[in-house]
């Protein structure tokens, strides 16, 4: 009990009116502390990036669980996109017993609880759908080349891994968009996506909403010919940098 | 001639670079570098960045329609999409462009095209490579630094080197 809490520890926390380990039932609190441990560890199954968390401990911090991950960043970085889940958007294909059940677990609560997971200095507020502030982050249309680095499934999904993004994502698909995906596979495809990212940037919700492959010829060439329509304009002008409102740091 | 191991990873091209780059303005002394660059950067099989925005600059002009870029490896074309706005918007408030025209005398809708290029290279974290200075000054309101083609080719540093062949001796 009252452990000091260091920069690689990893809490859920329980706070509100009156909140400390005599008040809380104690059902309860393993419940959501086992939830939620259970969702995580699903999410970085589904990453093929296993997560363990070990030594137990209750903190008289409010209330709190202590454990100890394995790999306290990759547990960080699964409680940042696991929040947004919680909170109502539609998780990946499989994850949705494991949300289902730690939202549940919170409900147990009385609603002026409020749950938090606290890495070291960093705190994520987990919301469920009816606590959700009302400024949540937006859903965006991003175009971005990707790598399609797995694809099938019964109910189909794809892995993609953006060229400029940090972390990979996975996009629940048709049938007939997996079909056409396939032969792209572990090739890069430029993609527009519906997404929901978290503060971290991993994109939380994605829907795919059109793919196109990369051409495989010289890049060089490839652009010199889609230019030459143009380039008779850009001849005729005598000064580019003006011609383009900036002016020259020779 | 351009330095393989000066190149970066990934470097986000003005427009004035990537006119150049596909060999327009041959007569223009820095067209050399800036070609000689964009060929370098592919045969380092490093990632050239385009922004959308320079895509409008390089087709608006032309009576010939606008048609999307060919999706070639190693050649990216990144929109300014939720994250470049928010990171426009922070780094290149009006304020910030106004006073940016009121210093340089250039016209605040082509500033506003180089924040608009500025915030797609600091939302891919990416180097921007420009010739011109108004960008130049800018980036480093943002606090990010721009190169030049010129920067990333060899330096002839003569003083310090040696001579390829032995100075000629009495004895010999």
């Amino acid at each position: 009990m009252a452990a000091p809490v260091g920069p690689d520890d990893f809490l859920l926390e329980l706070d509100g009116p009156d909140v400390h380990p005599a008040s809380v039932e104690s059902a309860k609190l393993l419940e959501f502390a086992s939830a939620y441990l259970a969702l995580l560890g699903r999410m970085a199954t589904e990453e093929e990036a296993p997560i363990s968390f070990h030594g137990l401990e209750i903190i008289d911090k409010c209330v709190a669980i202590q454990v100890k991950p394995d790999d306290v960043d990759y547990a960080r970085i699964l409680a940042g996109a696991s929040a947004s889940y919680l909170s109502g958007d539609r998780p990946p294909r499989g994850l949705g017993a494991n949300v289902a059940r730690v939202q549940q677990s919170i409900r147990e609560f009385p609603k002026d609880y409020k749950a938090k997971v606290i890495v070291g200095p960093w705190i994520q507020p987990l919301f469920i759908p009816e606590t959700k502030p009302t400024s949540d982050l937006p859903a965006a249309i991003e175009t971005m080349r990707a790598t399609v680095q797995r694809i099938g499934g019964a109910d189909p999904r794809v892995r993609f891994k953006g060229l400029l993004d940090r972390y990979p994502f996975s996009v629940d698909i048709s049938q007939s968009e997996a079909m056409a995906l396939a032969p792209h596979l572990y090739k890069d495809v430029e993609i527009v996506i519906k997404v929901t990212r978290t503060a971290e940037g991993r994109a939380a919700y994605c829907e795919l909403v059109s793919f196109e492959p990369v051409v495989t010829q010289d890049a060089g060439d490839a652009w010199r010919e889609w230019f030459r329509p143009y380039a008779t304009h850009w001849d005729d002008v005598k000064d580019l940098s003006e011609a383009l409102g900036r002016r020259d740091q020779s | 001639m351009i330095s393989p191991e000066k190149l970066p990873p990934r470097a986000l091209i003005d427009t004035g670079v990537l006119i150049r780059a596909l060999g327009q303005k041959a007569t223009d002394p820095r067209s050399k570098v800036c070609k000689d660059f964009w060929d370098a950067m592919l045969v380092a099989k490093r990632q050239i960045l385009i922004a959308a925005p320079t895509i409008t600059e390089t087709t608006r002009s032309t009576d010939f329609p606008a048609l999307p870029p060919p999706s070639v490896p190693n050649v990216l074309v990144v929109a300014f999409d939720l994250q470049a706005a928010l990171i426009c918007a922070q780094k290149f408030p009006e304020q910030v462009v106004k006073n940016e025209q009121k210093e340089t005398g250039l016209f605040l809708s082509y500033l506003r095209y180089d924040a608009l290029i500025l915030a797609c290279a600091i939302r891919y974290s990416a180097v921007l490579v420009t010739l011109e200075a108004p960008m130049s000054g800018l980036a480093a309101k943002a606090g990010l630094e721009c190169k030049r083609p010129e920067d990333f080719e060899v330096q002839l540093e003569l003083g310090g080197m040696k001579p390829i062949f032995k100075t000629p001796t009495g004895s010999e």
